[in-house]
């Protein structure tokens, strides 16, 4: 009798440590997820007449670093949020399979944490627009008056 | 499809901007025999359209987005040469003042969209106007947009092959051909049936004004 039991509580004993056993590897595949308020970046991409950059590829890079520290699409509204942490220097390369896209190296501000990016800074979408017609008359009005010969007439 | 900074090798955009250079040269060297006080008004006009029109991204079938050039229009109102420099201009400005293509790729872009556009947008003009003339201004535009899409496609697919770690991750544009040029082809064929649409209404109207064709 006594044999029987310590049988049975031998193998109790070992039906109990193998559970545990496959408890802990069945836990190591679940993901825990915490939500918890940090200071980040946002970076904003849209093309020259304001769309959005929206859900394309980008990766981004902390300082002359060769691996990027974080790496996904840019969402609806072409945003990228990131935590610079202490890195101020980042560079960001996004692109579409099509060729559009943008490489560049920019300056995390660390005080308020904001960055801007992108061309001319200086002025806005509508300056830079009329900037560029008036660049072109310009020249061509440039070009008419001190370089162009005078229209054939007939005779 | 303007490739910005960033993207191609230095192995691509460095030879790029020596023919580049040289091709403007050629363009500039008797621009004032294409020119005349008539026409530049009108060149500068519609360099200022075709500068515009590159800005505006047009929502495709697909979710993808794209602009037309306004090439053929300039090169069949006006000629090659000084089509290829006013168009350059173009992406120099669109650089410059919005990012839109970059100052390296700059070579590349003028070469594949300006240049050779312009070239397939004239050679196909000539070869179909004694059929009929609205079909081969329709055709040679969208002939042109097509050029400058496989060029890019072909220019920026061959980045992976030509730069890459040790690792053999790319350094520059990491996509290859098998993605570029479906991803610029595809997309492409609509925006040329846009740019021959554009082009035919503009060509028709230059017509009807009277407005005299480059010579040769």
């Amino acid at each position: 009798m006594l044999p029987t039991l310590m049988r049975i509580a031998t193998l109790v004993l070992l039906s109990l440590l193998l559970s545990l056993t496959l408890a802990s590897r069945v836990a190591a595949h679940e993901i825990h997820l915490q939500v918890s308020p940090a200071p980040a970046s946002l970076i904003q991409l849209q093309y020259a007449d304001g769309q959005p950059f929206a859900f394309e590829a980008y990766e981004l890079y902390p300082g002359n670093a060769d691996s990027p520290a974080q790496v996904g699409r840019t969402d609806a509204q072409g945003r990228v949020a990131f935590l610079p942490g202490d890195t101020r220097e980042w560079r960001l390369k996004a692109h579409t399979a099509d060729g559009h896209g943008v490489d560049q190296r920019f300056q995390v501000a660390p005080a308020d944490s904001t960055a801007t990016t992108g061309p001319a800074p200086g002025l806005d979408h509508f300056s830079r627009l009329i900037l560029g017609f008036s660049l072109i008359l310009g020249g061509f009005g440039l070009y008419q008056f001190f370089a162009c010969r005078k229209k054939k007439t007939r005779p | 499809m303007h490739v910005p900074d960033g993207f191609l090798s230095p192995q691509t955009w460095i030879p790029a901007w020596g023919l580049a250079i040289g091709a403007w040269a050629w363009a500039a060297r008797d621009l004032r025999r294409h020119l005349d006080e008539a026409t530049v008004p009108r060149l500068a006009m519609l360099t200022a359209l075709a500068y515009g029109l590159g800005l505006v991204m047009v929502p495709l079938p697909g979710g993808s987005s794209g602009h037309v050039l306004g090439v053929a229009l300039l090169t069949l109102l006006f000629g090659l040469k000084p089509a290829f420099l006013a168009y350059s201009g173009v992406l120099l400005l669109q650089a410059l003042l919005f990012g839109a293509g970059g100052i390296t790729t700059l070579g590349i872009n003028a070469l594949a969209l300006g240049l050779a556009g312009g070239v397939v947008a004239l050679l196909l003009f000539r070869l179909l106007r004694p059929i009929h003339e609205g079909t081969a201004v329709a055709l040679a535009a969208w002939g042109s947009v097509m050029t400058g899409a496989l060029l890019l496609a072909l220019v920026l697919g061959a980045q992976p092959l030509l730069a890459s770690q040790a690792d053999g991750s790319p350094l520059f544009f990491p996509f290859g051909w098998s993605i570029t040029l479906p991803a610029l082809l595809i997309p492409h064929l609509f925006i040329g049936l846009g740019e021959a649409a554009l082009t035919l209404l503009v060509w028709r109207h230059a017509r009807q004004r009277g407005w005299r064709l480059p010579s040769p």
